[in-house]
């Protein structure tokens, strides 16, 4: 076995499985994501990687950004997120139907929410990932969420900002 | 920290300590429910995302994966024909080339360079030796054999006359000339080459019978010849 064959099949064990399921969430495709996650961690076979306690958000950044770059449409001011589509056909389980409402969240929004929930990357990171502004993920991020709330049915159960709100 | 400030923190980042939303929710009833609803839809976001992950996966990931076999593909196919018609324009034209080579070389052999002195009737039956060669009795008269450069060998280099006209004969061992064997004309200069035990000989300016008749004369019938 070879030196990068065991880079590889060490980076595999530890990050592949986070890694394909980033990809999946953002591509949906699991041939795709398989691909993706080798393509990946065969670009980091050959690189140094820092802080390799805590490689993947590195490895995600890696992959948006070499092996599947796209962080060109993020630029500029974010679309208006779509109307909700009806509930009606909501799975049970409460699990099942949030992930149905993240899968139906364009990807402009589930991007930077993937990268915050599942890298736990901070805003300043994202938005340098995607070479964007903070502001713009801001505004990506908490939009994303409303859309998640809203679409949880849950907007019945929002409080509204009342008078003791400030 | 007002109320909307507040909300749009929380929903930028849920899970994000920070004192002034702290205090925030301290004093606004509403906020704090909105702060606990954004953070529970966290912490289900966050299992939810956790999907199950086949346990084949590190077999499945290829660590040989070609990259971007598409891509590669549509920029190689453009290339890809020229290439091919290069390589097949070169086939036909190399083997040409190297007949026109062999010709000049063919033609370079009939004006031997370098003439060296003439040798004496001693000195020609030494240098026949090498060729496996004896001169018969009695030798022609006129008769001038020198040592020349032919293609960066040496040859030997025998002039005389033969039923009336000028002959050269020239014996040599490594030519262009060696691999030919037979009658040749070339550039109106007519000729015979044959192989010897150890070289070869060239006849030059006689007809194919004659150039025979010469040689027979000069070293003998051919071994193997009746």
């Amino acid at each position: 076995m070879t030196r990068s064959t065991s880079r590889f099949d060490s980076l595999a064990q530890q990050w592949g499985a986070p890694l394909y399921r980033f990809a999946l969430w953002l591509w949906g495709n699991t041939g795709k994501a398989e691909r993706l996650v080798s393509l990946t961690l065969r670009r980091a076979c050959r690189l140094e990687i820092p802080h390799e306690g805590n490689a993947l958000p590195f490895l995600i950044e890696l992959m948006i950004r070499e092996v599947a770059p796209i962080t060109l449409r993020y630029r500029g001011r974010p679309a208006a997120l779509p109307a909700p589509p009806l509930s009606t056909d909501f799975p049970e389980g409460e699990m099942e139907r949030l992930r149905l409402v993240v899968r139906r969240l364009p990807e402009e929004y589930r991007l930077p929410l993937l990268l915050q929930v599942l890298a736990g990357m901070e805003i300043p990171r994202i938005a340098a990932v995607l070479e964007t502004s903070e502001a713009s993920v801001a505004t990506r991020l908490c939009r994303a969420r409303q859309w998640l709330l809203k679409q949880e049915t849950r907007v019945d159960r929002l409080p509204t900002a009342g008078r003791g709100g400030r | 920290m007002n109320c909307l400030a507040y909300r749009r923190a929380m929903l930028e980042a849920p899970l994000r300590e920070d004192d002034r939303r702290a205090a925030h929710a301290e004093q606004c009833a509403a906020c704090r429910r909105f702060g606990r609803t954004v953070r529970e839809l966290e912490g289900q976001l966050g299992t939810a995302l956790a999907i199950e992950v086949p346990r084949s996966l590190s077999e499945r990931l290829d660590h040989h994966a070609p990259c971007r076999q598409g891509r590669f593909a549509r920029l190689l196919l453009p290339w890809l024909i020229p290439s091919l018609i290069t390589l097949v324009a070169a086939a036909l034209y190399l083997p040409w080339q190297h007949r026109q080579e062999l010709a000049a070389a063919h033609r370079r052999s009939l004006q031997p360079t370098l003439p060296s002195q003439p040798l004496s009737d001693q000195a020609l039956r030494n240098a026949l030796v090498p060729f496996g060669l004896e001169l018969r009795p009695p030798p022609p008269s006129p008769l001038t054999a020198r040592w020349i450069e032919l293609d960066g060998a040496p040859a030997l280099q025998l002039r005389l006359q033969h039923e009336g006209r000028p002959a050269t004969v020239l014996l040599f061992s490594a030519s262009p000339l060696s691999s030919h064997t037979g009658p040749f004309v070339q550039e109106g200069v007519s000729g015979f080459v044959s192989r010897t035990e150890k070289g070869s000989v060239a006849v030059l300016g006689l007809s194919d019978a004659a150039a025979r008749r010469l040689l027979a004369r000069l070293f003998g019938p051919p071994a193997g010849s009746p």
